[in-house]
């Protein structure tokens, strides 16, 4: 069941689609039930789905211990699914019972294909939460404090 | 007593066991490394598990007379093969993927468009190359046109020109397709120095409905006219992509390019599978098949990517040589190779919208290839 055009207006990673390209990323994005505990992404598995967060929160874990914790609807996880080498950087867990909005990997490539100004506009809206977990991703410049 | 040894004896020699040699296991091996890849490393999964299951099914060793076997003219197998052989499916795959694509990039800036026609080099100079290492000519321009780097197209090409090479030729095509990541990046990296992978493209402009809308009917008459034998596979690209931008046949395009293509590659991918029985596949063309597709699929990169830096030898506005190798029609994974290499350099860079220009104009450059191949061969044959 794809999800509806006012809930991705509703997330900050969509709010600068125009109406049209918000109707043709729909059917594409389809919401799913979490529940605590419930693992989304596994560290070096192949990168298929990524997911948007609606509600919930949720655990991103990396190499060495380094953790962040995401509370706010329109959090981004398994980003790797667009990025080479399209392998999970981090773990991501559910901590309560939530809900996501979830892609694929093989959508994500046909919507390219279908509209690539849309799927540029994704892409730079992900390079952006990418640039800002890197830190987490490699070690390097990441605060512990 | 003697009655159920000889029954026993019997049914062990009628299996498959019996009757299989080493060459079955290895293609038995090919297959799941297919099945494998496709799944575990997700290369291309919608045409390498078909294809990988398929060529399990084409090589479980069976009587020959029971039509069972895919090449015995009275199987199932062998009529579902007939949309091969006779290439039905590939018309049907293109007519998916015009209602799929979007040409807005390429219209945007049509001069990327020469890009998708310099990619194509590729299938002329492995012509060349197969003309030299002995096959026929008909069985070079077969060859050739792996590097197009477009399953359909050649698979389409191999059952007009040389029928016989079906299997080998769509086996290559389609691995090749599936290592586009693996294959394109260090041939792009050798050929462009760093400042010229940082150069950033302009803003492509907005392109009309109008402009869509005209763009399936005049492109179709001007490549037809130029290339007539790629008629059934350019004829129903740009129908499929008139249906998507006509917004009025909106159903249409849904069907062609979600229940159609999907259904016509599941029974193609697994067809051609089956084709690469042991006994017709494993044999020394088919190894250098698989040289001259590599070859094909390097150079078809290499002449894009050359191109794009001779471009900007005349240009004032600078492009990304990057985008020659989207050139190449594997459409769109080659445009998402573009964009990481380029972001490897700088991750504010981001050429995929470019990119899609060159790739679906070689979708479009590799069928007029095909049809210029099998203008020239038809007499020959």
């Amino acid at each position: 069941m794809p999800t509806d055009t006012q809930t991705l207006k509703s997330l900050a990673l969509f709010a600068e689609l125009t109406h049209e390209e918000r109707e043709q990323l729909a059917p594409l994005m389809h919401p799913m039930k979490v529940a605590e505990g419930e693992l989304l992404t596994r560290s070096g598995d192949t990168a298929n789905t990524f997911y948007v967060t609606l509600s919930g929160n949720f655990m991103l874990c990396f190499k060495d211990d380094r953790a962040v914790t995401l509370h706010n609807k329109g959090d981004i996880m398994g980003w790797s699914t667009v990025v080479t080498p399209f392998q999970y950087r981090g773990t991501s867990m559910a901590l309560t019972d939530g809900e996501v909005l979830s892609m694929s990997g093989q959508e994500f490539l046909r919507l390219i294909q279908e509209n690539a100004v849309l799927s540029e506009k994704i892409m730079k809206k992900i390079n952006t939460v990418v640039k800002e977990r890197m830190p987490l991703v490699t070690g390097e410049g990441y605060d512990e404090g | 007593m003697e009655n159920i040894i000889d029954l026993l004896t019997k049914f062990v020699s009628n299996t498959g066991f019996a009757m299989a040699d080493y060459r079955y296991v290895i293609m038995i091996v090919i297959g799941m490394i297919f099945i494998y890849l496709g799944i575990a490393k997700q290369y291309e999964p919608l045409l390498l598990v078909p294809i990988g299951f398929g060529i399990l099914v084409g090589n479980i060793p069976v009587f020959k007379g029971l039509g069972l076997g895919i090449y015995e003219s009275n199987s199932v197998l062998h009529y579902l093969y007939f949309g091969v052989t006779a290439g039905v499916y590939p018309p049907l795959i293109f007519l998916g993927i015009g209602a799929m694509t979007d040409f807005s990039t390429m219209l945007a800036r049509p001069l990327l468009m020469l890009l998708g026609a310099a990619a194509q080099m590729g299938i002329f100079l492995t012509f060349l190359g197969a003309l030299a290492l002995g096959f026929a000519p008909n069985e070079a321009g077969a060859i050739g046109i792996i590097g197009g780097a477009d399953g359909p197209t050649a698979i389409f090409l191999t059952a007009k020109l040389a029928p016989n090479l079906i299997g080998p030729i769509a086996v290559a095509a389609y691995s090749y397709m599936a290592l586009v990541p693996v294959i394109q990046p260090p041939i792009m990296k050798l050929l462009t120095s760093r400042e010229e992978r940082l150069i950033r493209m302009e803003e492509p402009r907005v392109v009309s409905k109008q402009e869509k809308i005209i763009f399936p009917v005049v492109g179709f008459l001007l490549c037809c006219f130029l290339a007539p034998a790629a008629l059934p596979l350019l004829g129903m690209l740009f129908f499929g992509n008139l249906l998507k931008e006509a917004v009025v046949t909106e159903r249409l395009a849904v069907a062609a390019r979600s229940a159609i293509i999907d259904s016509v590659t599941i029974l193609l991918g697994l067809t051609v599978g089956a084709s690469t029985q042991a006994d017709v596949f494993l044999k020394y063309d088919s190894v250098l098949i698989f040289v001259l597709g590599a070859a094909a699929f390097g150079v078809a990169t290499a002449s894009g990517v050359i191109f794009a830096k001779i471009m900007n030898l005349f240009l004032k506005a600078k492009i990304n040589p990057l985008l020659g190798a989207a050139g190449v029609s594997a459409v769109p994974d080659s445009a998402r190779v573009v964009q990481h290499v380029g972001q490897q350099e700088d991750p504010t860079n981001f050429l995929l919208m470019h990119a899609m220009a060159p790739n679906v104009s070689g979708v479009i450059g590799s069928a007029i290839g095909a049809g210029i191949l099998w203008s020239f061969m038809a007499d020959r044959m």
